[in-house]
């Protein structure tokens, strides 16, 4: 499941459970919204794959790529472990538990 | 599956269609590996491959494209009706305290040299890096009958 919220300019996105090819469509209107300042809360996300990976860097691409400021946290457990592999630290700001 | 069923295990094949289907199927072995959950993702990569870019003959560059524009879906789909007859087969066989992993599509044939470096897996792009995050975990890969085979090599969860 994900919950798209807004607060002193900043954009939530909530992913709870396996975040994967099959978010593809509900991923959607994150990737419409026009924002620069980006959170990518984690905490509840039990999975992720490649699909998710794509998702996440689409995000990037659309809130300005190397000039965006998203945020991923509450990182933990597997997805933990596949953005340290994807050295996603390089390209986002990561925060562990 | 338990332990003791584990034992038992010579050897599996598993035919499937879909994306859906080979996470499933992905799922399942890794149950027998260690680390289920990152080695599941790095099976469920390969046979995601295998469907897309094998059987439906999707290349990298128009997942990109398509990913961008928010028609990948759409897209699959109409391959899916495109190629309603070809399968994806996943073989299981056991070697002593090791799994051979084989995964082999009917498409023509998939460039995989341009996806092992290494360095592809920090790439800014939407796609393209899943075989360079599939060999962190498994390194010794191998491709063969011009990438419609690839086998994968585990050892099998104590």
């Amino acid at each position: 499941m994900i919950e798209i919220t807004r607060q002193h300019g900043v954009t939530t996105v909530a992913i709870s459970g396996r975040f994967d090819f099959q978010c593809i469509t509900e991923f959607k209107p994150v990737l419409q919204t026009d924002d620069h300042r980006w959170i990518v809360d984690l905490s509840r996300a039990s999975y992720v794959d490649s699909a998710a990976l794509g998702m996440l860097l689409l995000l990037r691409e659309r809130a300005g790529g190397d000039s965006a400021r998203v945020t991923i946290r509450g990182v933990c457990g597997q997805p933990q472990e596949v953005l340290r592999i994807a050295r996603f630290d390089r390209m986002f700001t990561i925060e562990a538990t | 599956m338990s332990a003791f069923a584990r034992d038992l295990l010579e050897f599996a094949e598993f035919a499937l269609r879909t994306r859906e289907e080979g996470d499933e199927v992905a799922r399942f072995i890794s149950s027998l590996l260690p680390d289920p959950a990152v080695a599941g993702m790095c099976l469920s990569e390969l046979v995601v491959n295998a469907v897309e870019h094998g059987n439906l003959e999707i290349g990298g560059e128009l997942k990109c494209e398509l990913l961008r524009a928010g028609s990948y879906e759409r897209e699959l789909a109409a391959r899916y009706s495109a190629y309603p007859a070809r399968r994806v087969r996943v073989s299981v066989r056991r070697r002593d305290r090791s799994l051979e992993i084989t995964i082999a599509d009917e498409g023509n044939g998939f460039p995989w040299r341009r996806y092992i470096d290494a360095e592809l897996v920090a790439s800014p792009r939407p796609n393209g890096r899943g075989i360079a995050l599939v060999r962190t975990r498994f390194p010794d890969l191998e491709y063969l009958a011009s990438g419609r085979v690839v086998i994968v090599r585990a050892e099998l969860r104590s």
